[in-house]
């Protein structure tokens, strides 16, 4: 506790202090020198009490922010309007500009791997949602794109978000207010999200579907009207917006939802076999023949495997393949489905034996 | 300090449940290291011992964090090393310890300190009574800063008021937090 001896103005700068040093420990921007400081600060116990309070209190209302409570909602929106009718004009934040507009990611590798790894795993806090106003407010040409070729490619995200982009998937990247947003048109994506200092929500958008991150690793893939969430750790949410329709996942399972559906799906998964295409691989578990070589085909820009036969697209897929490779994938199927392939210029025909 | 090693192997024996957590802390250990060493320096009274207090520290808030859930960490290992501090003062006086019951021998691994004693729910449910309870405009700057993750000085600017008005009513939100759960928990801070 601060003495009572600690006047009241003292108190006042201490309390300010103690929040500079917790803004700089999150960024991670300290150096060596500076955290000695910092150790050099923390030894009078009147700056470690106030350190903890700021800590504590932060990490608290952090919490209450990721709970869907009325009240502290109606607060919070509360101090947004008396911040917005106050200010003089509407702009971005300047610690929000760099990242709406800058076009090449920073560099975090200055950071430290010690600094990326708590931000990573203690992830993001959110719950709220806006229903994407802010997205439609936003000028256009202010957004990051991001596409992979043929190959899977890894991306950082100016926030330190880490996505692996499956072989032809494109996305966009922009925050805006106190949203990150990512719309996913087609295909898919894993996502390690960052932790964000000021608790903006991550929000990626696939077809008629949010997901909104609650918690750090997952992938999102939208395959014609099919939006299909595997998360891996943390938790997140998916949910239509404009709706009440939602659906919160735990690791190791797979949400889905279709255009024509009236409500989410679930079900368990296998998140190291649904994200091992991150690692290079295809990996089958009761995969219909027809999906698996929608999957193979995405890794093969001039050879295409095409089923020629309805009876076996439904036979089941089992085993993990190399990426890219549909000549060795058709010829592993022969060997142990009832299948017989034929080459034809740059396609590959699939037929029953 | 031998109970740091009991709950290491308790806890290896017992499965990874906290080793997720566990690297969290490792992580903030890393980075916090030049502050702890700075800290510890001034702390204890033998300056050879500042590698064995590094060690011991980083142990004991591994301990720590794989058993409760940590809302404070960079506080927490300020705290740990403090105990470490004293744990080794005392080492060389050569004394035995007061007693058993003594107040620092408490708080050397299991003592919440920073993440206070209640349970999450509780603790949650304070923090939202006290903010409810401060004047519109106190409580509007609190979450600004906290919530909204606003600077002073821009808080200052968008609502209008000088950046000292700001910091004063972080201050006095901060106040009411600190001293509305002391008294809660029965004054044992």
């Amino acid at each position: 506790m601060i003495g009572t001896g600690t006047s009241e103005r003292a108190r006042v700068q201490i309390d300010s202090q103690a929040r500079e040093w917790q803004l700089k420990i999150q960024r991670g921007s300290l150096q060596a020198d500076e955290m000695e400081e910092f150790g050099h600060w923390m030894a009078i116990p009147a700056h470690s009490q106030a350190y903890a309070d700021c800590e504590w209190s932060t990490a608290c209302i952090r919490e209450l922010d990721q709970q869907q409570d009325m009240q502290w909602s109606a607060w919070k929106d509360e101090a947004m309007e008396r911040a917005t009718s106050g200010a003089p004009k509407v702009e971005p934040l300047a610690n929000w500009s760099d990242l709406v507009f800058s076009t090449t990611p920073r560099d975090r590798r200055g950071a430290g791997e010690g600094f990326l790894k708590p931000m990573l795993a203690a992830a993001a806090s959110l719950a709220m949602l806006t229903m994407g106003v802010a997205w439609h407010r936003a000028v256009p040409g202010n957004a990051l794109h991001y596409q992979a070729g043929e190959a899977t490619r890894d991306v950082l995200l100016p926030d330190g978000t880490r996505l692996t982009l499956d072989a032809g998937t494109a996305v966009d990247y922009m925050k805006v207010g106190d949203t990150r947003r990512l719309m996913l048109p087609a295909g898919r994506v894993y996502l390690a999200v960052a932790k964000d200092p000021h608790h903006a929500r991550f929000v990626v958008q696939s077809g008629q579907v949010e997901t909104v991150v609650l918690g750090t690793r997952f992938q999102v893939s939208q395959q014609s009207d099919r939006t299909e969430v595997v998360l891996e750790e943390g938790r997140v949410r998916m949910q239509r917006p404009g709706t009440e329709q939602f659906t919160t996942l735990a690791p190791g399972e797979r949400g889905w939802w279709a255009n024509d559906a009236t409500g989410f799906g679930r079900s368990a998964a296998t998140p190291s076999s649904a994200m091992a295409w991150t690692r290079g691989r295809l990996m089958f578990e009761d995969t219909s023949l027809a999906d698996a070589i929608i999957d193979v085909n995405r890794y093969s820009k001039h050879l295409k495997i095409e089923l020629v036969d309805p009876r076996v697209a439904q036979l089941k897929v089992n085993g993990s393949y190399v990426a890219g490779d549909p000549e060795l994938v058709v010829a592993a199927w022969e060997a142990t489905m009832p299948v017989h392939a034929r080459h034809e210029g740059n396609r590959i025909l699939i037929s029953h034996d | 300090m031998a109970d740091g090693h009991v709950n290491l192997e308790a806890l290896a024996e017992a499965g990874l449940a906290g080793q997720v957590v566990g690297q969290d802390m490792e992580a903030w250990l890393r980075q916090l290291r030049p502050a702890l060493t700075a800290f510890l320096r001034r702390k204890l009274q033998d300056p050879a011992d500042l590698h064995d207090a590094l060690q011991e520290t980083s142990l004991r808030a591994w301990t720590y964090a794989s058993r409760c859930e940590v809302r404070a960490p960079v506080s927490v290992c300020f705290r740990i090393a403090e105990h470490v501090a004293i744990d080794f003062a005392r080492a060389h006086m050569r004394a035995p310890p007061a007693g058993p019951q003594d107040e620092v021998d408490l708080l050397a691994t299991d003592e919440p300190g920073p993440e206070r004693s209640a349970s999450a729910t509780q603790t949650l449910e304070l923090v939202k009574r006290v903010i409810g309870g401060l004047p519109p405009g106190c409580r509007h700057v609190f979450l600004l800063s906290r919530s909204n993750g606003l600077s002073n000085p821009e808080i200052a600017r968008r609502c209008g008021v000088s950046v000292k008005l700001v910091e004063k009513q972080i201050s006095r939100a901060l106040r009411e937090l600190r001293e509305q759960s002391k008294e809660w928990e029965g004054g044992t801070p």
